[in-house]
């Protein structure tokens, strides 16, 4: 009876894990040097989902050697008013994104959500063929449930 | 009169004759390699120096030898394999000054994923 019981608490415990990065939004606080532009104004981070790989096949590629089905919509919104919306895979508390994008480039695009530090991480890698094409690389801030 | 004429005259004509120019000596660039070390880490924590063949078609970093894939405007871009994944290297470094600058892009990707990345400011020098 006592196993059972253990058992329901660990189910609980585990579908009741909560993200800290939840419901937050961040701001960009530092690009990867001087020059480069501005573009991102906010990332809106939503609630986590437990979608079957099938199911997320859907919506992205997902390339990532993980056994996470861990899922959250992201808000990238951007200077000139677009709002690019998504799902990033959960692992290990990362927010991940691969995919192929034209031209023979590949992405990879990472968010590191951290409350109320400037030490997140916003970083997109674009790899042309088989070598490094272009980044963006930004230090973020996060804080939960602003809006 | 005739006389400062002919000395005005004569001075013109000397002054306009042009100076044998001297030649100077091409310098001869005595190095072999440029070696870059982090001045300034402007994102994340890339802390090795690379040595990097004058001709910009290898380099060294953590006693490993890298090939440049594309090697033209003092710039290299290389790929390496590590386990796990790939190192992805953009290398710039400008030696007509001393010391030299240098920018070096860097991303790690293992499992598919951004593991690292790092955009630093180098001082290279030439070797």
């Amino acid at each position: 009876m006592k196993f059972f019981l253990y058992i329901a608490l660990a189910s609980f415990a585990i579908n009741s894990y909560a993200y800290e990065f939840e419901n937050s939004t961040c701001t960009v606080v530092k690009e990867k040097s001087k020059s480069s532009p501005r573009v991102v104004t906010a990332i809106k981070i939503d609630k986590v989902e437990n979608i079957a790989m099938e199911k997320a096949a859907e919506f992205g590629v997902w390339n990532q050697k993980s056994n996470s089905t861990k899922f959250v919509k992201v808000e990238v919104h951007i200077i000139n008013g677009v709002i690019n919306k998504s799902y990033y895979r959960v692992i290990n508390g990362q927010l991940h994104q691969s995919f192929p994008s034209g031209n023979g480039d590949y992405s990879f695009r990472r968010i590191v959500p951290k409350i109320n530090s400037s030490d997140g991480l916003y970083e997109i890698v674009n790899i042309k063929g088989s070598s490094f094409q272009s980044s963006i690389l930004s230090n973020i801030r996060c804080e939960k449930n602003l809006f | 009169m005739r006389v400062i004429l002919i000395f005005v005259a004569l001075t013109v004509i000397l002054g306009c004759q042009s100076t044998p120019r001297v030649v100077q000596p091409k310098q001869i660039e005595i190095y072999s390699h440029i070696s870059c070390s982090v001045k300034n880490n402007n994102f994340g924590d890339f802390n090795s120096t690379v040595t990097i063949n004058k001709d910009f078609s290898e380099f060294e970093i953590d006693g490993e030898v890298v090939s440049c894939i594309s090697n033209r405007d003092s710039s290299c871009k290389a790929t390496r394999k590590i386990s796990g994944g790939y190192e992805f290297y953009s290398i710039s470094a400008y030696t007509y000054k001393y010391p030299g600058s240098g920018f070096l892009d860097y991303a790690e990707i293992i499992d598919g994923m951004i593991a690292r990345s790092s955009y630093t400011e180098m001082e290279c020098n030439r070797i």
